[in-house]
């Protein structure tokens, strides 16, 4: 009976005050959605190491033990018989002996060349000249040895036609040259990690390495970062940082303004995860030798909490590193704080054949007959100011317009050095001026670095202008995925509608050069026009093409 | 009966006091935001204890309006934290005025004598 009464009480409480009971309901739900939305997970490099945690899963190889054939399929349809390039990049987890073939649907074979590779976590290029009779279509690549356990990767397979009509032109064909920047080599680093530096967890924190510029270019640095986020860490962005500071052992300040930054959110930071677990982050900089410098971290547009922040790994022991410190700016308060954070600094160097440097994408090739080509390009990046020769202060990039620009004062110039290997025949020039309103750009050329021969320009609508460099790059995009690089990508004033012209008018360097001596190597120097007396600050030039001629025998 | 209501009240008021108690506490494990955690606070006592949707509603225009000027005066920051507080506000105005409707259906039904 009582306890009839008691429950008939609680019924009726319950009744009466059901929204106290609805509101306690809410409140576990509330609970248990945050414990299973914002409870932390933490992702260590440790627990990423092994490619665990790449967002693009790796390549896969061509070339396995499981898999001793490739075939690269209609590589050759269509085309007539002849001698031919084959051009591809290759790289090997072990020393491997592959068959090169050429190959039908009706399964005829013929062996075309061999090729030993070497062991190498870096593709390289490989070059093969070779007839191709009529009847083929396909290429194979064939392990020697289908038993050996050889990981090959194998890419970028193109093919061109040479002007060669017998052996003995063939053999005068000369390997292609290709400029590249080698921008794997480390150049400082502080390895150890054994320790942890939370204080990102701390709203508007700057923390990052201050270390001493042994090479001149900086191309990225690598971290190793522990990522404490949970399942809503936020869209903002952590802002990567590159500047010059003053370091004395424990006093660190600042010194002008940020030479390059890059920005990432907790979820897109993994974009930048390596197989081993750490980050690489592209950071192209042009460094002052044995001057110190800061890469940081700053934190303060993320709503960080205990449970969404990134953790930097590194040591606490000061003699880790010995030429810079780790450090934490505060509240304004710019500070050394004990031992060194995991760190590697990546330099970039254009590399050199025979001694001499080649611009960076450059290609010199054998065409056969004796006759060669050049060509040069500048890509829209960073990575175009390492093909400076000299620039004077205040050049830099603009990742806007993706152009190299100088401020139009003084005797602001910036130059190349166009080295070719093989005589020069003519040599194209081709450039714009980057906007109607900059500064007049004046582009000089010398054979010695004495004479100076100014290039002529016209005026062309710049409306025009972009329109071409539109369609050509959209060409170029479309042509990404073709095997066989033709010459359709080309675009002209007449594939433009006339509608898009208008009165705004830019430079057009489109000059050709004949040497009347034997010339391996041209300078050009990039001014500003003094006698321009528009109001323009900068002067720039935007899609730089060299191509050239060579005489090769 | 006086003796009833006392207990029945004080009981109440208990359980009140825990559910805010249980509020501080997630709060605190959960680290919300302090701006976040006080909104949390108003809407369990609104839940609790219902005032007219209108007053909230009101809250969610000025909030409004203050997103609008921090946008002109490009105070981006400050206009993203104001909008969020006007959605916060939006979310109790239509909890209040579903409670409300709830209450004008139940005094619609007059028994009939």
């Amino acid at each position: 009976m009582m306890k009839n009464d008691l429950l008939k009480k609680i019924v009726n409480f319950i009744k009466v005050e059901r929204r106290l009971f609805l509101v306690a309901i809410f409140l576990g739900m509330v609970f248990l959605i945050n414990q299973a939305l914002y409870a932390n997970h933490k992702k260590t490099t440790e627990s990423c190491a092994g490619g665990k945690c790449l967002i693009v899963p790796p390549e896969k190889p061509q070339l396995t033990k499981d898999n001793a054939y490739y075939f690269v399929d209609d590589l050759f349809k269509n085309q007539s018989a002849g001698y031919y390039r084959l051009t591809f990049q290759e790289k090997s987890d072990q020393a491997e002996k592959i068959i090169l073939k050429l190959n039908t649907y009706t399964e005829k074979e013929n062996k075309i060349d061999e090729l030993s590779f070497e062991s190498s976590d870096k593709f390289k290029n490989q070059e093969i000249f070779f007839f191709l009779p009529e009847g083929f279509d396909s290429l194979l690549f064939q392990k020697e040895n289908s038993a050996t356990s050889g990981n090959i990767f194998i890419k970028e397979i193109g093919i061109t036609k040479l002007n060669v009509t017998n052996q003995s032109e063939l053999a005068l064909m000369k390997k292609t040259v290709l400029g590249e920047t080698d921008s794997t080599a480390v150049e400082i680093s502080q390895p150890n990690s054994d320790d942890s530096f939370p204080w990102l967890k701390e709203k508007k924190i700057i923390l990052g390495q201050v270390f001493q510029a042994k090479e001149p270019v900086i191309s990225a640095v690598a971290f190793k970062i522990d990522i404490n986020k949970n399942l809503n860490p936020g869209s903002r962005q952590y802002s990567l940082s590159l500047r010059e500071v003053k370091y004395d052992e424990k006093k660190v300040s600042l010194v002008g303004p940020i030479i390059v930054d890059t920005a990432f959110s907790v979820g897109s930071i993994e974009k930048y995860r390596q197989v081993d677990g750490t980050f690489i982050f592209p950071l192209y900089g042009i460094l002052e030798k044995d001057k110190y410098y800061l890469i940081s971290l700053d934190n303060s547009k993320v709503e960080v909490s205990n449970q969404n922040y990134l953790e930097f790994r590194g040591s606490k022991n000061n003699n880790s590193y010995p030429n810079g410190s780790a450090v934490m700016k505060k509240q304004k308060e710019l500070y050394a704080i004990d031992g060194d954070l995991y760190f590697k600094i990546y330099g970039a160097n254009l590399l050199e054949e025979n001694g001499i440097k080649i611009l960076n994408g450059a290609k010199i090739e054998s065409l056969g007959k004796g006759l060669g080509k050049y060509s040069y390009a500048t890509k829209g990046k960073f990575v175009d100011l390492l093909d400076l020769a000299t620039a004077s202060t205040g050049t830099e990039f603009s990742e806007g317009d993706k152009i190299i620009y100088a401020p139009a004062k003084d005797d602001a110039s910036f130059s190349y050095v166009v080295n070719t290997l093989y005589p020069i025949n003519k040599l194209n020039f081709y450039a714009t001026q980057n906007k109607a309103g900059w500064k007049k750009v004046k582009v000089s050329y010398s054979f010695d670095q004495n004479n100076w021969i100014d290039l002529a320009s016209s005026e062309k609508s710049e409306a025009v202008i972009n329109a071409i460099n539109n369609l050509a790059e959209n060409n170029a995009e479309n042509n990404l995925d073709s095997e066989i690089v033709t010459d359709d990508s080309i675009v002209t004033t007449d594939d433009i509608l006339p509608e898009v012209i208008v009165q705004e008018t830019v430079q057009v360097f489109d000059a050709e050069i004949i040497p009347t001596k034997e010339v391996k190597t041209i300078y050009f120097k990039i001014s500003y026009d003094s006698n321009d007396a528009s109001k323009g600050k900068l002067f720039a030039l935007k899609n730089l093409k060299i191509t050239a001629d060579l005489n090769m025998k | 009966m006086l003796k009833n209501i006392i207990k029945k009240i004080s009981l109440k008021i208990c359980l009140e006091a825990i559910l805010f108690l249980v509020s501080f506490a997630m709060g605190f494990y959960f680290q919300w935001e302090i701006a976040n955690f006080i909104f949390f606070v108003i809407f369990i006592f609104l839940l609790l204890h219902p005032i007219s949707s209108r007053i909230v509603a009101s809250g969610a225009i000025i909030f409004l309006i203050a997103t609008a000027i921090l946008l002109m005066a490009k105070k981006n920051n400050l206009a993203e934290i104001t909008a969020i507080w006007a959605y916060y506000c939006m979310i109790f105005t239509a909890v209040l005025a579903f409670h409300e409707l709830r209450l004008e259906k139940e005094d619609a039904i007059i028994p009939e004598d």
